[in-house]
């Protein structure tokens, strides 16, 4: 596994732990939930940057999706 | 030097029936005083995607966005040569119609130059990339640059300005080159007020009118022809603020369109006044958005301390009181993912939606007809009071300038030759007349995408005339096939025929909505 194969983890953080208030997560909690994950077993050191858990969150959020992502940017017209 | 100039091409945006998908092609031409050579710089100012990829080939893309096979390297397509490349992509804000067409670009392989953009916006491409599933070696690298920078890229300055819009991170630019200045304002209204990053400062507009003549300012001209000024965020709190006071002893629900993080600021600003804590359900597009705002700095429990600022799986959001909660959600476009929208359809999803609840939408009723619609003929909202825009107007405003907004904005840059951007023929051709009624100089016409008008310190001049140019873009997993539409000239009779179809069936279900909706809004 590489630790930038965020849609996986997001999938796995999903499966896990699946009512949690992603907005409010630490990083530090952030990263204690990911060493949780059976697939980071073996995983070379996890990125400690704000951008790493900031793309683990989102790819967290994705999997909770239902429909395409795109909406979420439409425009203002 | 009696060659150099910059040469503006629109790539999307400026279409004949609407303004999606915009993307600007910026090429400055000097002749470099040694050695006699004409050098050339190109840049591209947004990389959108048109928002209704169904009107275009029957229907069979995913995706549509802007084709810059002229200036990338894209597959199957001849190879650009090295002076024609694009040398990097600024993105005036985050909205999809701005910034899609990088991610479609990506997936197909295109290596992309950098791509410059606020802290904000380029959190909203991170985002994208990784809600897609690029991987890194397809990304291409992404710059910050801050309000107020300047850039060079060959003999080009980008200086960049905050602007106005409905997202925070949204920037104009000044492109200019040794003898000639462009003021692209990309969206953007004259609003100071802002309860989430600064609105537009007009002393920003005064500096940049300090360091020279504007030759041509390309205007955001979505609906600049209006009378008056945009609604101004101060304005809508104002709105938002008498409605929490007169419902306060009622649970208000509140659907906005996730993207609108202005907006939803604002509201919050409201909620506060009026001591309402805030439950955020808005789904994962608001969600993902909350999380771009953090990472760009900005906590909106932080920001508002007085009152309980939480997301709906926050265990906090079970202990308050519905009485003294606003929920803030989404819906406005319908989007699918809205917990409010799935709600109303009559999903179980847990959305705590009181007997006597006050729905308070931003519905402008010509352009929200889908959700007016479900809210006039859900079992759900039977029985609830629904306040909209159609009796409190200012409930709603614009993130696009009006005709106050431009004549304040070109009253202070003062340009020599105006043109429209983000907009459909016909407002287009009102804006030119508001322009021209201005003083301003203006086109005869709108210019189209694929157009090209030459830019000098004497002149603006449209010299070369093209069609709209396209790629539809077919996805699959997290990989991309571009393919050049053939049949988007606005010359094309057929096609033209489909689209007038299309807005004939818009209108048809807008009026079946609009009569259900009659007499519901309070």
């Amino acid at each position: 596994m590489m630790w930038d194969d965020f849609l996986p983890l997001g999938q796995a953080l999903e499966e896990r732990f699946p009512e949690t208030d992603v907005l409010s997560v630490s990083d530090a909690e952030l990263a204690r939930m990911l060493g949780a994950l059976p697939m980071t077993d073996g995983a070379g050191k996890m990125p400690e940057s704000a951008d790493f858990f900031y793309q683990v969150k989102v790819a967290w959020i994705q999997a909770r999706r239902t429909e395409p992502a795109d909406t979420s940017m439409e425009a203002d017209l | 030097m009696s060659q150099d100039a910059l040469y503006w091409s629109p790539r999307g945006g400026n279409n004949v029936q609407d303004g999606w998908g915009s993307c600007h092609k910026f090429t400055s031409e000097q002749t470099n005083a040694e050695t006699g050579k004409i050098e050339k710089d190109t840049i591209i100012v947004d990389l959108g995607q048109h928002e209704r990829p169904a009107m275009f080939g029957g229907g069979q893309y995913d995706r549509v966005v802007p084709d810059l096979a002229d200036c990338l390297d894209v597959p199957n397509c001849p190879s650009v040569d090295e002076s024609d490349k694009a040398k990097a992509i600024f993105l005036t804000h985050g909205h999809s119609d701005h910034i899609s067409g990088v991610f479609a670009y990506a997936m197909a392989g295109v290596k992309l130059p950098p791509v410059y953009g606020s802290e904000f916006t380029l959190n909203m491409v991170k985002k994208g990339f990784v809600e897609r599933g690029i991987p890194a070696d397809k990304q291409p690298e992404l710059r910050e640059i801050k309000a107020g920078q300047t850039v060079e890229i060959g003999g080009v300055k980008i200086r960049s300005m905050q602007a106005s819009h409905s997202i925070p991170g949204a920037l104009s630019f000044k492109i200019s080159n040794a003898s000639t200045a462009i003021f692209h304002t990309g969206d953007t209204k004259g609003d100071e007020s802002s309860y989430l990053q600064g609105g537009v400062n007009f002393a920003d507009y005064a500096e940049i009118a300090k360091e020279g003549k504007i030759d041509l300012m390309t205007f955001d001209g979505t609906t600049a022809a209006r009378k008056g000024h945009a609604t101004y965020e101060s304005e809508i709190f104002d709105c938002y603020d008498k409605l929490f006071a007169e419902n306060s002893k009622h649970q208000m629900i509140v659907p906005l369109a996730a993207a609108h993080c202005e907006r939803l600021a604002t509201v919050i600003a409201a909620a506060e006044k009026n001591g309402k804590n805030v439950i955020l359900n808005g789904g994962p597009s608001m969600d993902t958005n909350l999380l771009g705002l953090q990472m760009s700095g900005i906590d909106l429990a932080k920001k508002f301390p007085h009152i309980a600022v939480v997301g709906v799986k926050n265990p906090l959001a079970d202990k308050l009181d519905p009485k003294d909660t606003i929920t803030i959600t989404t819906g406005i476009y319908m989007e699918k993912d809205s917990p409010f929208v799935q709600y109303l359809q009559g999903k179980n999803n847990g959305f705590k939606f009181a007997k006597d609840a006050v729905i308070i939408a931003p519905l402008t009723t010509d352009k929200n007809e889908k959700m007016a619609f479900l809210m006039a003929t859900s079992e759900r909202a039977q029985g609830h009071t629904i306040i909209t825009a159609a009796t409190r107007p200012k409930m709603y405003g614009s993130g696009h300038a009006q005709a106050d907004d431009f004549r304040r904005i070109a009253g202070i840059l003062k340009p020599r030759t105006v043109a429209p951007i983000h907009t459909r023929t016909p407002g287009a051709d009102d804006f030119n007349k508001l322009a021209a009624e201005e003083g301003y100089g203006t086109f005869p016409r709108q210019v189209k995408n694929g157009e090209i008008v030459k830019v000098t310190n004497k002149e603006c001049a449209l010299v070369a005339q093209d069609r709209q140019q396209w790629f539809g873009v077919k996805i699959q997993g997290n990989t991309a096939e571009l393919t050049s539409i053939k049949d988007t000239s606005f010359k094309t009779a057929e096609l033209k025929r489909r689209r007038d179809a299309y807005r004939a069936q818009q209108e048809t279900q807008k009026r079946a909505c609009l009569a259900k909706f009659a007499g519901r809004s309070k």
